[in-house]
């Protein structure tokens, strides 16, 4: 085991080094110079401009950019005054010493501090998706293997490609419309509420000095946004679980516990359903990292303060510091989930073995 | 006395009657013969084609027949109502004509979905043959590029893409095919591997086929059954990650109408028209599901072990 988590480890170390190039590359075709960003100023004078341009580096080789931010420059002399000469030992750690170096438009601010930050906010609502996702849908998964080619079994079929089919930030206003104007429009002349809506339409905590409040106070922040990016979840856990409970249904030792008298509620959970889950910590993987990727969408239709929404403001802002620690650190927790998930499908499957 | 009684010829009996023969069909035709009795696959492909001739259709119908056109803006007249005379479905929050940009907004969202399949198909078909057929470093290399690009998440990298480069709908086309091709390659890939050990293929290297011809005349062929399934799969996925794109602003950008980008504004005007809201993202969802149906339908057509 420990072996292969070494192995799988060291495997992640390639597909690392091309994420860093594949990220580096994409910000290199952009218009517009970090230089020109940073002094968006008029009364910078251009020999300034030109100064901190070399002390950025930016008209440097490519493969010397690229390791200069990969590893660091402080094992070489660097031009700080813009005479031509290297003078000084460089002050940056590099990507790998987790110095992503500093945001443009938080100044002095690490983009790994932001990312952190954020990452909280981000978890919650992932954790809450990965509940209410996982739980109802392997429930319809059970329920529609057990009334395989009846009605409810068709219906969460339909549904289940619905789900997929329908855009999450479509699902996410028509939300806020319902939730928004609808429903509390219908209320009011029953007498409940006052015409406003129900539950807060966006945002993670409730306007009030202090920070946040723990999370059991501010609940109902987290029902929209979770619900709705539960969706595409649901209905992949669903015909997920279908499937693997139909086959696990479908093999000898079922039969035997069948022959040998057991009752169907029994075998259907203690034979079944404990197999079936099983291959579905394979899916777990995947799952982060769409919710991840996804988290750019519900985040902003919701102006839930992830790192999504983070990623997204510095990409309107072309803060290319935090825009390239967020795909490698994106890039990272995705391995880093498909490792936990191959790690989970051993530990619970005693067949596998590494 | 007639020969007949001795020879008889019968014609082709039926479908179900048991004497007779009916020659066999190959995999191709079973599988046109079990999409025409598939009726969920059937009424998708209807609905797909309605909307495939109406977005075609649509210079003709926004201009001659409802004469309104998607780009002229009127912000005296902006977020008119349903019915509402000289625009059927209302005028979005810059006074355009609801109706005429979603004629126009369906030209593009099919337009690059369609085009964007078949190119990352295309890219995907010759890298994954390539890796496949020579194995080594080659393969080496290449899988490499294509774990790289499946371990980093597609719609933030799509993001900082299309904001960098603020494409037009064709380039929007390649960012798509270029970073879309990995699932076809893995799949391709997997498949040239058990095919290239196989006798026509060795047969064929005996009589002095090159590479490339064996590569694509022999090989590739035997792998399009697999291809045409996902190829619906991935024009549902191109159609909703071109509208999330372009909901978030950075996919095709105004005046150029799509489905997605008719949604960009929307919250700040969704509970002032909510229309405006809901027929764009109706027509993504009813696409999307129908190529998704689609998918299902093929996948069974295609799979040898479900029975006639």
């Amino acid at each position: 085991m420990q072996r292969y988590i070494a192995r799988r480890l060291l495997q992640a170390i390639p597909t690392l080094f091309g994420i860093t190039l594949v990220s580096y590359i994409v910000i290199l075709l952009a218009p517009g110079d970090p230089v020109s960003l940073l002094t968006f100023d008029p009364t910078i004078r251009q020999d300034e401009r030109e100064r901190l341009a070399i002390q950025l580096g930016v008209n440097d080789p490519f493969p010397i950019q690229y390791l200069r931010w990969l590893i660091g420059d402080d094992w070489m002399m660097v031009d700080t005054n813009a005479d031509g000469q290297a003078d000084a030992w460089g002050d940056n750690y590099g990507i790998l010493r987790l110095d992503f170096g500093t945001s443009f438009k938080f100044r002095g601010s690490s983009p790994l501090k932001l990312i952190s930050e954020r990452l909280a906010a981000s978890i919650e609502l992932n954790i809450a998706v990965l509940l209410i996702g996982t739980s109802t849908g392997i429930l319809i998964g059970i329920l529609a293997a057990a009334y395989r080619g009846r009605f409810f079994d068709r219906f969460s079929r339909i549904f289940a490609v619905l789900g997929d089919a329908m855009p999450v930030f479509w699902l996410g206003l028509l939300a806020i419309i319902f939730f928004g104007i609808i429903l509390p429009r219908w209320l009011e002349p029953q007498g409940i509420g006052d015409g406003r809506p129900l539950l807060p339409m966006g945002g993670r905590c409730p306007p009030v000095r202090g920070g946040c409040p723990p999370i059991y106070a501010r609940l109902h922040y987290l029902i929209l946004p979770a619900l709705v990016s539960s969706l595409g979840p649901i209905a992949g856990w669903s015909r997920f679980v279908r499937a693997s409970m139909l086959e696990t249904i479908n093999s000898d030792y079922i039969r035997t516990a069948h022959a040998k008298g057991l009752s169907k509620r029994g075998v259907w959970i203690r034979h079944g359903l404990r197999n079936a889950v099983i291959p579905l910590a394979v899916f777990l993987g995947p799952l982060m990292f769409s919710l991840l990727g996804g988290a750019v969408i519900i985040e902003r239709v919701f102006t839930w303060p992830g790192v999504g929404l983070l990623l997204f403001d510095a990409v309107v802002s072309y803060d290319y510091p935090v825009i390239m620690a967020s795909v490698v650190i994106f890039s990272v927790l995705a391995i880093l989930g498909y490792l936990a998930a191959d790690i989970l499908y051993a530990l619970l499957d005693p067949r596998v073995r590494f | 006395m007639s020969k007949s009684k001795l020879f008889e010829v019968r014609p082709f009996s039926k479908r179900g009657s048991s004497d007779g023969f009916r020659p066999s069909l190959n995999l191709w035709q079973k599988a046109l013969r079990r999409i025409r009795h598939d009726r969920p696959t059937m009424v998708a492909f209807t609905i797909l084609g309605m909307f495939a001739v109406i977005a075609f259709m649509a210079p003709f119908l926004s201009d001659v027949v409802f004469q309104v056109d998607p780009v002229t803006q009127d912000l005296r007249n902006n977020y008119q109502p349903l019915f509402s005379p000289g625009h059927v479905l209302g005028t979005d929050e810059l006074g355009r004509d609801h109706l005429s940009r979603l004629l126009y907004g369906g030209q593009i969202s099919l337009g690059i979905a369609i085009l964007g399949a078949f190119l990352s198909l295309g890219i995907g078909i010759a890298v994954g043959v390539f890796a496949g057929y020579y194995g080594g470093v080659v393969d080496d290399l290449i899988m490499w590029l294509v774990t790289t690009l499946n371990s980093i998440p597609g719609l933030p990298l799509l993001i900082i893409i299309t904001a960098i480069l603020s494409p037009s709908p064709l380039t929007l086309v390649f960012i798509f095919a270029v970073l879309g091709w990995t699932g076809t390659t893995r799949l391709v890939r997997a498949e040239t591997y058990s095919i290239k050990e196989r006798e026509f293929v060795v047969s064929a290297r005996a009589i002095g086929a090159s590479n490339l011809r064996i590569m694509f005349v022999h090989i590739v062929p035997n792998v399009f059954s697999l291809l045409i399934i996902s190829l619906s799969q991935a024009m549902g996925g191109l159609i909703l990650a071109e509208s999330a794109l372009s909901f978030l602003g950075f996919g095709v950008r105004p005046p150029t109408a799509t489905w997605g980008n008719m949604l960009n504004g929307a919250l700040d005007y969704a509970r002032r028209a909510p229309h405006l809201v809901f027929l764009p993202g109706l027509l993504i969802t009813v696409t999307v599901f129908c190529l998704y149906l689609i998918g299902d339908g093929l996948r069974d057509a295609f799979d040898p072990k479900i029975a006639d």
